[in-house]
């Protein structure tokens, strides 16, 4: 919750990051918080794709296996 | 360690607090260009008969306002605290010269404020806010970041046609240049509430026609000035050198200077007060001045000298019942650069805070020395309401840090991250990390890294060094030309400490700056990157310290 929190204020500054996204929907889940996790994960997937630096970024680091994240 | 640097500053009357803040100062000897010093001042007032008696202290915009972005308003993104430095200098004035009046004028919260609200609020929109009616105008300048509005702010200040002042830290640093520009006319070296006040009543003096020669009275009176310096027949002269070390003084009355419900609203000082503190009204307080160490990297004891003084438990309590039952606050960040400077002091003030059993949170995210905890100080700091803390790390590499002259090591650290992790889980604890030190290579970055990933954080704050003029480090980069320290006076460029936060602030994404990605994992630890390099090393760090590798997506975190 520590880090949801922290994500969740982050991201109303910060609302192209898509590993603020990943990780915020990350934290959802493991607090079985469903709604938040989708809502996440869509932002999470939008901001991916309009972003060339962190697409090659989740890429060359494996972000998504890292995060466990769906396709 | 804790003992030896600190002054107990006991609850005094005001009286007993005049005297003693005259002795610190009066010791020092006129010498002979003192005297020219105080006859240029005491010349230069007279062209400026007093009218209202009011000195109004302004803080200039953190950002360049027109770069204020109304989401980032929305998410009290925005960095935002109360004017400490005015508040103080009003107390001071309040105390030692009744009849004038310290107008404090925040233009970082006004820019911020005006935004929010959509009126406009360019630089010469704010400085339209000035009052035009004062006596004297001064400039609380704390940040080089901050140049190009300060100095708008000066030309401003010079159009009333009245004596413009400046203090602060930068202020204490670009003193020449400030004199050299022709904006400021006295620049008050270090903390200034004494020396204002002597100012003022010299002014006083000068202003009074039965006073024959106000310069000599000066002289019989105070002896010199200290820290001040002026521009006498095209030189600049500089009074002695002193840390005066003046007590902080009580601001109960200066809170209502500001707009407390407004500052809620529209920012914070830090992210803990809009996480750990959420939905609480929030105040910054100062519990001790200065600081028991010397970092290389830091500005404190150079301006404060080292060493801390603190205040009165009872006069930190009252200031904290008064935000309380009068203004609503909620959630205390404290602003200490070494809030548990002395142990038997800081207990008692946690104990005391404790004992009242008041819906009051609070968090140091200017951190604390993790020398200073052990079981009793973090059971104390959490039943006083400690719901953020965090110790200031800098380097994994132990070579570095001693180099740094931080009390710390990393034995202290590790025990003290796990007496939280142990007993206190609840809080939020945070450390600071600095990378891109000068000749720092990749090794001592992954070194810096791997152990913030050790201590598992709840958050580790990580910083692009910024040299800090006046401070040894900046120094020492100066001598090699490093391209950190180039920059002409006038021309520093704002920019943030990270580099995700500089480039929105400024309107980019990481997509106009970064052209490729590195992997860092395989590169060669023994080179020295340059300064994109850094930065792009700190957003490796933000991911897999913070974020991927954040201790609280594992089994071992805290729900």
């Amino acid at each position: 919750m520590k880090l949801k929190r922290h994500t969740d204020a982050l991201l109303r500054a910060y609302p192209i990051d898509p590993v603020l996204w990943a990780v915020n929907a990350r934290c959802s889940r493991l607090l079985g918080l469903e709604a938040d996790y989708e809502h996440a994960m869509n932002y999470y997937r939008k901001a991916l794709a309009d972003s060339t630096f962190w697409s090659a970024f989740f890429q060359v680091y494996g972000l998504e296996d890292e995060l466990g994240l769906e396709a | 360690m804790g003992q030896r640097h600190y002054q107990s500053v006991n609850k005094m009357p005001a009286g007993k607090l005049i005297e003693q803040l005259t002795l610190v100062s009066s010791t020092r000897q006129l010498e002979a260009s003192d005297q020219i010093g105080i006859n240029w001042i005491s010349d230069f007032l007279t062209s400026y008969p007093l009218k209202r008696r009011r000195i109004c202290v302004v803080s200039p915009p953190n950002m360049m306002p027109d770069q204020i972005k109304p989401h980032m308003i929305a998410a009290k993104q925005y960095i935002s605290y109360y004017p400490m430095g005015s508040l103080f200098i009003s107390a001071a004035v309040r105390l030692f010269n009744p009849t004038w009046e310290v107008v404090v004028v925040d233009l970082n919260f006004e820019a911020i404020r005006r935004a929010n609200k959509g009126q406009p609020h360019g630089m010469l929109d704010l400085l339209e806010l000035i009052p035009d009616d004062c006596d004297v105008y001064g400039l609380s300048w704390m940040f080089a970041a901050v140049e190009q509005q300060g100095l708008s702010v000066l030309e401003r200040l010079r159009g009333f046609q009245r004596p413009v002042i400046a203090g602060g830290v930068q202020s204490t640093n670009d003193y020449q240049q400030l004199l050299d520009s022709g904006l400021v006319d006295l620049v008050f070296r270090r903390e200034s509430e004494v020396q204002l006040n002597r100012l003022l009543e010299l002014w006083e003096w000068v202003d009074d026609s039965s006073v024959a020669d106000p310069a000599e009275r000066f002289i019989q009176t105070h002896g010199t000035f200290v820290n001040l310096a002026c521009k006498t027949g095209g030189e600049i002269h500089c009074f002695g050198e002193v840390y005066e070390k003046p007590p902080a003084l009580d601001i109960r009355k200066e809170y209502d200077k500001l707009d407390i419900t407004a500052y809620q609203h529209y920012a914070s000082p830090t992210i803990w007060c809009r996480t750990a503190g959420k939905g609480r009204p929030w105040a910054t307080m100062i519990n001790n001045r200065g600081c028991r160490a010397e970092c290389t990297f830091c500005a404190v004891s150079n301006f404060m000298g080292r060493g801390t003084r603190g205040r009165n438990v009872a006069d930190v309590v009252d200031e904290i019942l008064h935000l309380y039952h009068e203004k609503g606050v909620r959630h205390i960040e404290w602003m200490d650069d070494d809030l548990l400077a002395d142990q038997q002091h800081t207990l008692q003030l946690l104990n005391t805070i404790a004992a009242l059993n008041l819906d009051l949170t609070w968090s140091s995210s200017a951190y604390v020395l993790a020398v200073d905890i052990n079981q009793e100080m973090a059971q104390a700091m959490v039943e006083s309401g400690c719901v953020m803390t965090g110790f200031g790390v800098e380097t994994g590499d132990p070579v570095r840090l001693k180099s740094l002259r931080k009390p710390a090591s990393h034995k202290r650290i590790r025990q003290a991250v796990e007496i939280f992790h142990r007993h206190h889980h609840q809080v939020v604890l945070s450390c600071s990390f600095i990378l891109g030190f000068p000749d720092e290579t990749y090794g001592e970055m992954f070194s810096t890294f791997d152990f913030a990933r050790e201590l598992k954080l709840d958050w580790s704050v990580h910083a692009v060094l910024q040299p800090l003029r006046g401070t040894s480090i900046y120094n020492d980069l100066q001598m090699v030309d490093d391209s950190r320290t180039l920059e002409s006076f006038g021309e520093t460029t704002s920019k943030a400490f990270t580099i995700g936060r500089d480039l929105v602030s400024k309107g980019f994404t990481f997509d106009d700056y970064f052209k490729e990605i590195i992997d860092f994992r395989t590169i060669d630890r023994s080179l020295v990157p340059d300064r994109k390099e850094v930065e792009l090393f700190q957003v490796f760090f933000n991911v897999f310290v913070n974020l991927v590798g954040n201790v609280n997506l594992t089994p071992e975190g805290v729900r």
